[in-house]
């Protein structure tokens, strides 16, 4: 059974990402990923993040969340091309998700998903 | 046999004395205490001396033999009067040391010697706003340190428009002095003040919601990109290591802001008291040592400081193995140059490094006094020319 789960960053996260670390703010960017994203991988078959809404993103947000999934938390560049949607109206941010993607994906992961 | 007997800082020589016992050990540390205290009361004389001589006449004794007796009577009654400098500003030589000096004195006074010190804004005629986030981030944090005591006092300022500034940016209320006039000044009024020890995009609200064009813009002009990544900056590298000042505040990662939109264009001024952009980079904890040497050779030879600013401005850019690390000032640069309009200068410790986005023009410059911190102003505008 396929299931299809849709993740808004404003509505179901914060209006306001900011930072990479928990350590740095209360909205950081491993917050969301762990919290998030990690448990819709897990659990859906799809998962589409919404990045509207949001004033911004700085690039220490996107880079802990996304290209941690590669880098910590051990899903590979394929698993989430075939899973992860991410719908912006701004192309340039899915350009830029996809890039922290890919580099990540050049480092070895530290540890498997649980 | 004999045994040497050990204080805390003295060793006594076996053949003065036959055995240890309680007598020698007490005589070791009054010895001990009396060489630090002449060390110690040394060095206060000589600042002192420097303080008297910075004092304005109307402050000095009658005779200058009497200067030490005055200058012991201040400090033995703990009580300062620090006179500020005329212009708060950090882009001129001038201005520049005799602020830095009267912080540094501020610093000392405050937090060394834990004395009273009532600043005399008499004298102040300008207040340009990188040289008053600076003075607002030292107040602040002093104020911190020493937990509310009431140690820092002010007198009144002449000029009615630095008094605005004071009050609106609650540094009178601060020093204890009660707000007594109406900011009405237009080069005042506009002023927003945030501070927080963390990287908190909700301090952006404000400012976004005034300035709506500049953050929901569908081109994403990346204003709020710009100043998250200068709050996660500051938080993760700018206290990694202590202050030059030898003053670290244990677990206080703060940054202070200033923004101003007036006359068509969005000014911001953003502060942390750190170790600095170049010793955060020759630390190599963020993007290695060798990356950050082979960048910075490229750059020349002049400018040992600023050129560490422009190396930041450009790692994110160059080809590293640290592919995931945020873009930090790069990002700030962004925002300049996607606009095409405006510019941004970055000054840390003795560097400064200056962007123009209409010609791409960008000038180093290192000053003789480092200002122990970071400070990033830039100025964009505001689409349409709107204000508030």
């Amino acid at each position: 059974m396929t299931t299809h789960k849709i993740i808004s960053v404003a509505k179901d996260f914060s209006r306001f990402p900011a930072g990479r670390h928990r350590a740095d703010g209360p909205y950081s960017g491993e917050r969301f990923r762990d919290e998030k994203l990690v448990p819709a991988l897990l659990n859906s078959t799809t998962v589409v993040v919404d990045l509207d809404g949001c004033l911004g993103y700085g690039s220490s947000f996107l880079e802990e969340a996304f290209g941690g999934l590669v880098r910590e938390r051990a899903l590979s560049f394929e698993e989430l091309q075939s899973k992860l949607d991410i719908r912006s109206s701004d192309s340039s941010l899915r350009t830029e998700i996809w890039s922290y993607i890919r580099s990540a994906q050049t480092q070895s992961p530290r540890k498997r998903v649980k | 046999m004999t045994q040497s007997v050990r204080s805390s800082r003295v060793t006594i020589r076996p053949f003065l004395m036959k055995r240890p016992n309680k007598k020698a050990r007490k005589y070791s540390i009054i010895v001990t205490r009396k060489r630090t205290w002449r060390a110690i009361r040394s060095k206060r004389l000589a600042f002192l001396y420097r303080f008297y001589e910075s004092s304005s006449d109307a402050q000095r004794p009658g005779s200058q033999r009497s200067w030490k007796r005055w200058a012991q009577g201040c400090y033995q009654k703990s009580r300062f009067t620090l006179v500020a400098p005329e212009v708060f500003g950090v882009q001129q030589d001038e201005q520049r040391s005799a602020l830095l000096s009267f912080l540094r004195q501020l610093r000392r006074i405050t937090l060394q010697w834990h004395c009273r010190v009532c600043i005399d804004f008499s004298k102040v005629k300008l207040m340009q706003p990188a040289g008053t986030l600076l003075f607002a981030a030292e107040l602040d944090r002093i104020l911190r340190a020493i937990s509310g005591k009431a140690l820092i006092r002010c007198t009144y300022p002449v000029d009615n428009v630095v008094e605005q500034v004071l009050q609106h940016l609650g540094l009178l209320q601060a020093m204890k002095r009660q707000p007594r006039c109406q900011v009405s000044a237009e080069n005042v009024k506009f002023w927003h003040f945030e501070s927080d020890n963390e990287a908190n995009g909700e301090r952006v609200e404000k400012l976004a919601t005034e300035y709506r064009q500049l953050f929901t813009d569908a081109k994403r002009n990346r204003m709020y990109d710009g100043l998250v990544e200068a709050m996660t900056n500051c938080v993760q590298h700018a206290y990694a290591q202590k202050r030059q000042d030898g003053m670290m505040l244990r677990g206080d990662r703060r940054w202070w802001m200033f923004s101003e939109g007036r006359d068509g264009k969005l000014a911001v001024a953003f502060c942390d008291l750190g170790m600095g952009i170049d010793r955060s980079l020759k630390s190599g904890k963020k993007w290695g040592i060798r990356a950050v040497h082979d960048l910075v050779a490229s750059l020349g030879r002049k400018h040992p400081v600023s050129r560490y600013i422009k190396a930041a401005t450009e790692l994110g850019r160059s080809s590293t193995n640290q592919h995931h690390r945020g873009k930090g000032l790069q990002d700030l640069k962004n925002v300049i140059e996607s606009i095409e309009d405006g510019w941004m200068e970055i000054l840390s410790n003795e560097g400064s490094y200056r962007f123009i986005a209409n010609d791409r023009r960008e000038t180093l410059r290192d000053f003789r006094d480092s200002i122990l911190g970071t400070l990033i102003c830039w100025q964009i505008p505001i689409p349409g020319g709107e204000q508030p």
